[in-house]
């Protein structure tokens, strides 16, 4: 089994993590301090650069929503500014928007950042940090994005405005991108990058900074680059006074020898007012089933359970397959995204299926495993709070709701979007469809996002 | 609301009334005081021994003490501590962060004055004051975006959503659509911009507006995810979603040129649950209907039902469930919704007394002398628990605004014309179990009242800080000509109560950022209690 599961790994090239919260945040932090920033200032340099992962509402963009299949080119250029940066806007066909790294592009808002006046150069950290975010992406982003195939392709993405990470780094359903490990090279030149941009961020009211040489920061990188756990990772901060390393929470590394269970306290969300779905343009029976399995979802270790309670009874006809996970599979998958040490489940949750029954057996182990999932009193605990576009406003939701074109039974079909706050970098959808006069839950997928 | 174009309003109230043809809907709360309860606040009843408790009426800073120089007086509030900077205008607001951090906000006088030449200045816009040490305020840095640079009656702290808001008031003349956020959860004393847009504007997704709102006033429902508008200019109130911080939008707007009262926009409040707003109605009477008892009213506020906006539901109406008026009073202020005893109540506060504002004299004091009504605006406690017919439960009246005591006042503003010693802002020291009520009088400084038995309130502190003997140049009082060396200042603006430290915070236009301290142990009350977010 051990060495299937390894050869298994190899072969999916180990979706792990990232340019994710040890980069945006942790990096970014260090490398504020090494150009002379104070302590807060840094931190909040290192603060706005990892909002944009899902940090504040602005920053909330689901490729489920804005292109597979929903279509708002206004949240995917937003899409590809944070986090693709590209010469050209959306939409285009992937092949125009390639990314180059460290491009102008890239730095043009760095380059807007670091011309702001002296007396407001204060009050606008937070903001240089997000600039520094695509900067800082377009090398773990670089070349041509990748083309989503979400349920086994039965969902379409919209190829002229979907960004996700370039086939060559990985793809649209692997976290390696980001890795830092898999491209130290890249890292290095990306670090340098941040750095000088660090240094050229006018003075604020602490005064003129004195920064380290780069040469002299350079070989600590190397520790950082490797790191291939957050212990790791942790190792690596806590030895450079980086006593706080609560940001690490969420990335897709596992947890190595020690579990990591803080909470990192700089997202600007705010509370969901509650767990039912004021979606307007979605009919009522529709949110109330999303809101009952969400709900249940969020709350319950009893996966069998909830397949029972929302899957069809019985599996649809063959021809509709694509959209169609056995029993088993779908229960394995669903508790697979409740597993609080997304690296640890990260390989199997992103799996094409079906499974094999030793997959099925390993997700089994490592969702049953003690303390292994993320503990949620209710759904709007568990999601980020999420803005459908409709015209006019939309209350916070847990979810937002997609149509999918009906079943070739003429069954009609939904599916609703994501994220959960254990798996930051992942959206995760449910696939619905009416049978027989009710709606059931008939597969579950996800897209690695920023 | 302190205009030129509506002084012009103020000063000739007949123009309102002209235009007040759906007047005649609300109730008439102008003399609706309960029985046998007195027509002013009881004094407070004894001061610290090293206070200096005032020597002519409550709230009085008789005419020689302003011709000799105002040293000030104050009993049971002592000064801790002072950042008068460059003085300040309107609002103030207080923010205490995850680190333990207190800082103090407030605005200043706008880049332009009133006829748009430049104002000379140091360091304009919203000051940044650490009071974590509240014995030495220290500025840190001043934002100075659009809005900051002026944000008139509109800076608002919302803690649920961490974030310092303000639209653009600049002087309430020269303002735009512009709505600034400053996330203060890092550090509040170095706040970190969000985003200043425009609002209204007709390409944020929003509601199609005929204009865009134009700042003055403003404040949040506590969830933080809705900003109200309140826009003097255009009469209407906005509710801004801003749920995306960078993108707020227009959802829905209530337009005051069709409501019953038939006043203008100005300032308000938001209940606990966002389903409720609590909008004023600024109006008054002329001098020869002071008198009437038919007279059409146009000052007070409405009672709205806000649950479609809170809910977000498409195409969200504000519906109008009561409308009440006020007789002896005029340019209603502000409201906060409060619960006493678990009873709720409704502060309502205007800054025009009885005879309305004029710019050149005090004309409308002396009428409202005449007329025997008080001639200076006070804050006033209504019961609501039928939201339907608020019930006035007390006046938090003065002896300066005794109409019995005209003769003894009117002397003391002779030169002056506006506000004087009239109400402007207030706060209380819990919203959800308020025990205290603290208001600023212009001339007559800080005034803490006990609410707890909300029909007779009575004063238990009060801090009127020296007249300032130098031009401030942030400050309004100097910027409208009213200022005189020596002479009281003008508090206006909110304040804060601090319930760990005992504290009381606020700003007056000429001392600037002022920390007190609650001697004798008449605040926090034993029936006091903490609360987490502050949304005055």
């Amino acid at each position: 089994m051990r060495l299937f599961l390894l050869a298994l790994g190899l072969c999916l090239a180990a979706p792990a993590s990232a340019f994710e919260s040890d980069v945006h945040f942790g990096l970014t932090e260090w490398l504020a301090l090494q150009a002379g920033y104070g302590p807060q200032e840094a931190v909040t340099i290192a603060t706005g650069d990892q909002r944009v992962d899902s940090g504040d509402m602005q920053f909330m963009a689901l490729a489920f929503a804005y292109a597979c299949p929903g279509q708002d080119h206004v949240t995917a250029a937003e899409v590809e500014a944070h986090h693709f940066p590209s010469a050209v806007g959306i939409p285009a066909p992937p092949q125009q928007r390639t990314v180059l790294a460290g491009d102008a592009v890239a730095g043009k808002a760095v380059k807007e950042l670091i011309a702001t006046p002296p007396d407001k150069a204060g009050f606008m950290l937070l903001r240089f940090g997000e600039s520094l975010h695509p900067l800082q992406d377009s090398w773990s982003h670089q070349g041509v994005p990748d083309l989503p195939q979400p349920f086994s392709g039965a969902v379409a993405c919209d190829a002229d405005s979907v960004s996700v990470a370039p086939k060559a780094r990985g793809g649209w359903n692997s976290h390696k991108a980001d890795l830092t490990r898999f491209w130290p090279d890249d890292t290095v030149a990306m670090a340098k990058a941040s750095y000088e941009a660090l240094q050229n961020y006018p003075a604020t009211a602490g005064g003129p900074r004195t920064a380290r040489d780069w040469n002299e920061l350079r070989p600590e990188l190397g520790g950082f680059i490797a790191a291939a756990t957050k212990t790791d990772k942790k190792k690596w901060f806590l030895a450079r006074g980086i006593t706080d390393v609560s940001f690490l929470e969420g990335i897709s590394l596992k947890d190595g020898a020690q579990p990591f269970d803080l909470a990192w306290p700089g997202r600007r969300l705010p509370q969901i007012a509650s767990p039912q779905s004021g979606q307007h343009d979605v009919e009522a029976e529709l949110r109330e089933f999303f809101d009952r399995f969400f709900t249940t979802w969020a709350t319950t270790g009893r996966f069998d359970q909830l397949v029972r309670d929302f899957a069809p009874a019985k599996r649809p006809p063959r021809e509709d397959a694509l959209l169609n996970m056995g029993t088993r599979e779908l229960a394995a998958r669903l508790g697979l995204w409740r597993v609080r040490d997304h690296g640890q489940a990260a390989e199997l949750a992103h799996a094409p299926g079906p499974l094999t029954t030793a997959q099925l057996v390993e997700a089994g182990r490592i969702t049953t495993a003690r303390g292994a999932l993320a503990r949620y009193a209710s759904s709007q605990e568990a999601f980020f709070p999420l803005l459908p576009r409709a015209k006019g406003a939309s209350p916070l939701a847990p979810f937002i709701v997609v149509p999918l074109a009906p079943s070739p039974a003429g069954n009609p079909r939904a599916l609703a979007a994501a994220k959960f706050r254990h798996a930051p970098y992942d959206t995760v959808a449910i696939a619905a469809e009416r049978i027989d006069g009710r709606w059931r839950a008939v597969a579950v997928d996800s897209i690695a996002e920023h | 609301m302190k205009n030129q174009k509506f002084w012009k309003l103020c000063a000739v109230p007949l123009v309102i009334a002209a235009s007040a043809t759906l007047w005649g809907c609300g109730s008439d709360s102008g003399n609706n005081t309960p029985t046998a309860v007195p027509l002013t606040v009881p004094k407070v009843a004894s001061c610290a021994a090293s206070d200096r408790p005032e020597t002519g009426l409550q709230g009085q800073v008789p005419a020689a003490l302003r011709a000799s120089g105002f040293d000030g007086f104050n009993c049971n509030l002592q000064l801790s501590g002072q950042y008068q900077g460059e003085g300040g205008n309107w609002s103030a607001a207080t923010f205490k962060d995850g680190a333990g951090h207190v800082c103090a906000y407030h605005a200043t006088g706008y880049i332009k004055d009133l006829t748009g030449q430049p104002v000379a200045r140091v360091n304009p816009g919203v000051p940044v004051i650490d009071i974590t040490d509240p014995t030495r305020p220290t500025r840190t840095t001043s934002l100075t975006t659009p809005a900051m640079l002026d944000p008139w009656e509109s800076l608002r702290v919302n803690p649920r959503r961490q974030v310092l808001a303000a639209d653009f008031g600049a002087n309430s003349s020269f303002g735009g659509p512009e709505v600034d956020f400053y996330d203060l959860s890092g550090d509040c004393r170095s706040p970190q911009l969000l985003s200043s847009v425009a609002v209204g504007t007709g390409s944020d997704g929003g509601i199609t507006l005929a204009k865009s709102p134009l700042g003055h006033e403003g404040n949040f429902a506590p969830d933080g995810l809705t900003y109200y508008v309140g826009d003097i200019t255009n009469n209407t109130y906005n509710a801004v979603d801003v749920t995306n911080m960078t993108k707020p939008k227009v959802i829905a707007q209530f337009d005051m040129s069709k409501a019953p009262l038939g006043g203008i926009a100005h300032g308000l409040s938001v209940s606990d649950d966002g389903n409720r707003a609590y909008f004023v109605s600024v109006g008054g009477l002329s001098a020869s209907d002071l008198n009437n008892p038919n007279a059409k009213l146009s000052d007070g506020f409405y009672v709205i039902d806000t649950s479609e906006v809170q809910a977000r539901k498409p195409n969200a109406q504000f519906k109008l469930i009561s409308s009440t008026g006020i007789r002896d009073g005029s340019i209603a202020q502000h409201t906060i919704p409060i619960t006493i005893g678990g009873k709720p109540y409704l502060v309502f506060v205007d800054e025009g007394g009885s005879g309305g504002l004029s710019l050149t004299d005090n004309s409308g004091a002396q009428a409202a002398c005449n007329a025997g009504l008080s001639p200076f605006p006070m804050a006033r406690i209504f019961d609501i628990s039928d939201e339907t017919q608020p019930k006035l439960a007390s006046k938090l009246m003065l002896e300066t605004h005794d109409p019995a005591n005209c003769s003894k006042v009117l002397p003391d503003i002779a030169g002056l014309s506006v506000f004087t010693y009239g109400s402007h802002y207030c706060s209380v020291d819990n919203r959800q179990n308020a025990t205290a009520l603290a208001c600023n009088y212009f001339n007559s400084g800080v005034r803490v009242f006990d609410i707890r038995d909300p029909v007779r309130p009575k004063e238990i502190a009060y801090y009127n800080p020296a007249g300032s003997r130098t031009k401030q140049p942030g400050s309004n009082h100097v910027m409208f000509g009213q200022w005189q060396s020596g002479g009281p200042d003008w508090c206006a603006a909110r304040l804060d109560f601090d319930f760990e430290r005992h504290l009381l915070t606020t700003m007056c236009q000429d001392n600037g950022l002022l920390v007190m301290k609650f001697e004798n142990n008449v605040w926090p009350m034993p029936e006091s209690t903490a609360t987490k977010e502050q949304t005055n």
